[in-house]
């Protein structure tokens, strides 16, 4: 089934057609929600909340720019205001002394390095784990950020800085910047620009 | 500390996006079963809805067209509930069947019901009936032997008392005249009916011998009726009007900075005056069980359905625009942001949006008979309801009035309403007819406390009301 059918279908109400769209992005989506949630449960709570305003407000696509991306674009909101509601960001943000954060061996699965990297960016608190979700991975500006979190932008500046160390010392300490794939990636990443 | 490869050349930003991007995770199967109840919800409750009413219209279409079909005995037994009666009378020397011209014929007068029992004249008689409340009985018949002369019993209705406690004991009697030759002699010829009239009210603390002595032998039997019936199930249908009152926010001009489209508004006043908001027809189904506990007061219980609808005339905007709604919690105020193309104000087209409203309510209240002349009654009613909504996707306005979202976690599913009536109703046998007018009204807010806009809903209609005795 085509994007467009699927979205024709979609603005139709149409149960399978939701369901495909459903089935294509909530994978790329229920990894956005487990970035920025506490638990498993917490990213599903997030993932129903998101898709349910997804086919809600589906009529407001406007077809400037990719489908995927204006998904995703709901997707974030909506972990952010479900952060927010539950009063777990504001504890966070104001969190700008953690050094003390301890990495345990098993807290990091050796599966898959790009399930490794996502899992040592969960370890981080929560205010520097969404700063750093926002700006590095979802691309937003420290402007955006402050708006979207009530912060200044210098604010989210610094958290940043801050959330962008602890990564690297967490990712040091579990071996996995030397690993063999990832100093291969890394390679290509930076002959890519 | 050993960074491997990582140095200050290296974007570390680059490759959280790199492996971030290559990340997938599948959620569980029953986070799409959740959605798609959010998103689906309303059809099988309301077809519930209509699977009660039209239970409630077949029950008694198939109740009261059986009667048109059904023979004279059970006709009158059913006839009213203080109706005695015998329903047929055979011969039983002759195991002769009932037949047409043997019939309980019953009417109901002004004030109570007059029956007319006939039975073969010149035969030893036994009275029976279908009810399982009378007993055979062998009974004598009266009055003239002459087989050709119909002999009719005047009947005194049955009266009402104005003492509602009184339980009510309507006879018949039948008896016979002292001395008359009972056995049959000889071929049954057309037998003529013999008409006896029931008997108007007597002292239910009589026993059966005292009336018996008191005709001087000539009561055989005397039946009575067991006590008055006062559940009834009541089933109604009411097409509505539904609007909302807003309430909330300061009185306010409009935002110096809204976009005028080539439609645009000028407002000022309170939120309520900010919107542009339209009634709409709804639609209100019940099925109650209405307990009668005096000639005045009935107490009313069950299970209601509504749909609820309103209309706001609002604008598109040519791009997704950023909507605002700021809560007031106690920590301080909380700012929920989402991306909408409707504007309240000025816009490229016009554009009405729908807010519908699927609720489930269990009534709780009381009815009570203002006015009563023979089968006409004038009542009142009312009703307390606690209400679930069945669905959350409603619009909501961003609390600058600017732009219209939906914002599911917003609006209470719980709220309490209240209801009035008038009616006049009609009954005839378990019966009653009532139709009036009726008003609702949502005691609380359709939001949660946090957002500033209060919404109570309120809807007007015309109920009718098919109502019948169960026990």
């Amino acid at each position: 089934m085509t994007e467009e059918a699927i979205l024709a279908g979609c603005l139709q109400n149409n149960a399978p057609c939701q369901k495909e769209l459903y089935n294509r992005y909530s994978p790329k989506m229920m990894a956005v929600c487990y970035r920025f949630g506490q638990n498993r449960e917490d990213a599903e709570d997030m993932l129903q909340e998101g898709f349910i305003k997804v086919f809600t407000q589906i009529h407001t696509f406007r077809n400037q720019g990719a489908l995927e991306g204006w998904i995703r674009r709901i997707i974030v909101h909506t972990c952010i205001n479900h952060l927010k509601k539950n009063k777990k960001f504001k504890e966070s943000v104001d969190l700008i002394h953690a050094n003390a954060l301890i990495v345990r061996e098993e807290s990091v699965p050796s599966i898959v390095q790009a399930k490794q990297i996502v899992e040592c960016i969960r370890m981080l608190p929560m205010g520097y784990r969404t700063v750093l979700n926002l700006y590095a991975v979802e691309g937003y500006s420290h402007k955006e950020i402050g708006e979207m979190l009530d912060i200044e932008e210098s604010t989210s500046r610094s958290q940043y800085t801050r959330a962008k160390q602890m990564l690297v010392d967490i990712l040091v300490k579990k071996n996995i910047l030397s690993k063999p794939q990832l100093q291969a990636d890394m390679a290509r990443v930076a002959s890519g620009r | 500390m050993d960074r491997g490869f990582y140095n200050e050349d290296f974007d570390i930003e680059e490759l959280i996006r790199f492996k971030s991007d290559q990340f997938n995770m599948r959620p569980s199967e029953n986070v799409w079963k959740r959605i798609s109840k959010k998103i689906h919800p309303v059809t099988p409750y309301l077809w519930v809805g209509f699977a009660v009413l039209l239970t409630g219209v077949g029950y008694f279409a198939a109740t009261e067209t059986s009667l048109l079909y059904e023979d004279a005995a059970t006709l009158s037994h059913k006839i009213s509930a203080r109706t005695v009666v015998a329903s047929s009378a055979k011969s039983t020397l002759l195991n002769r069947p009932s037949t047409t011209s043997d019939f309980v014929q019953g009417k109901e007068l002004n004030n109570g019901i007059s029956l007319t029992l006939t039975l073969p004249l010149t035969n030893r008689l036994t009275l029976e009936t279908s009810s399982s409340l009378l007993k055979r009985q062998e009974v004598y018949a009266a009055f003239p032997v002459n087989t050709n002369t119909l002999t009719e019993i005047p009947v005194q209705p049955i009266q009402e008392t104005n003492n509602e406690d009184q339980t009510y004991y309507p006879r018949v009697s039948v008896y016979a005249k002292p001395g008359q030759s009972l056995t049959q002699t000889g071929k049954i010829e057309p037998l003529l009916p013999l008409s006896i009239g029931l008997k108007s009210k007597e002292d239910k603390g009589m026993q059966g011998h005292e009336k018996l002595n008191w005709l001087q032998e000539y009561a055989a039997y005397e039946l009575s009726l067991p006590k008055k019936r006062r559940v009834n199930w009541l089933v109604t249908l009411s097409p509505t009007m539904n609007y909302r009152r807003l309430v909330g926010g300061k009185t306010t001009e409009l935002p110096s900075d809204v976009k005028n489209g080539p439609i645009a508004l000028s407002l000022k006043g309170n939120v309520d005056a900010l919107v542009n908001h339209q009634p709409a027809r709804g639609l209100e189904m019940s099925s109650l069980f209405a307990y009668t506990m005096n000639r005045k007061w009935t107490f009313l219980t069950g299970v209601q359905f509504n749909y609820s609808r309103y209309d706001i005339k609002a604008f598109s905007a040519p791009a997704n625009e950023k909507a605002t709604i700021s809560l007031s919690r106690y920590s301080g105020v909380q700012e929920l942001t989402s991306y909408t193309v409707l504007r309240n104000f000025g816009g490229t087209a016009e554009k009405t949006l729908e807010n519908e409203y699927y609720q489930v309510s269990l009534p709780v209240g009381m009815q009570y008979t203002l006015a009563e002349a023979g089968r006409w009654h004038l009542g009142l009613s009312g009703t307390i309801q606690p209400t679930y909504l069945l669905n959350k996707n409603n619009y909501l306005i961003s609390t600058d009035y600017k732009n219209y979202t939906k914002e599911p976690t917003l609006v209470n599913p719980w709220n309490i309403n209240t209801s009035a009536e008038a009616f006049i109703a009609y009954k005839y046998g378990n019966t009653r007819i009532q139709v009036g007018p009726q008003f609702r009204y949502q005691l609380f807010s359709s939001f949660a406390k946090e957002y500033p806009v209060k919404e109570y809903l309120m809807q007007y209609g015309f109920k009718v009301g098919i109502s019948r005795t169960v026990h």
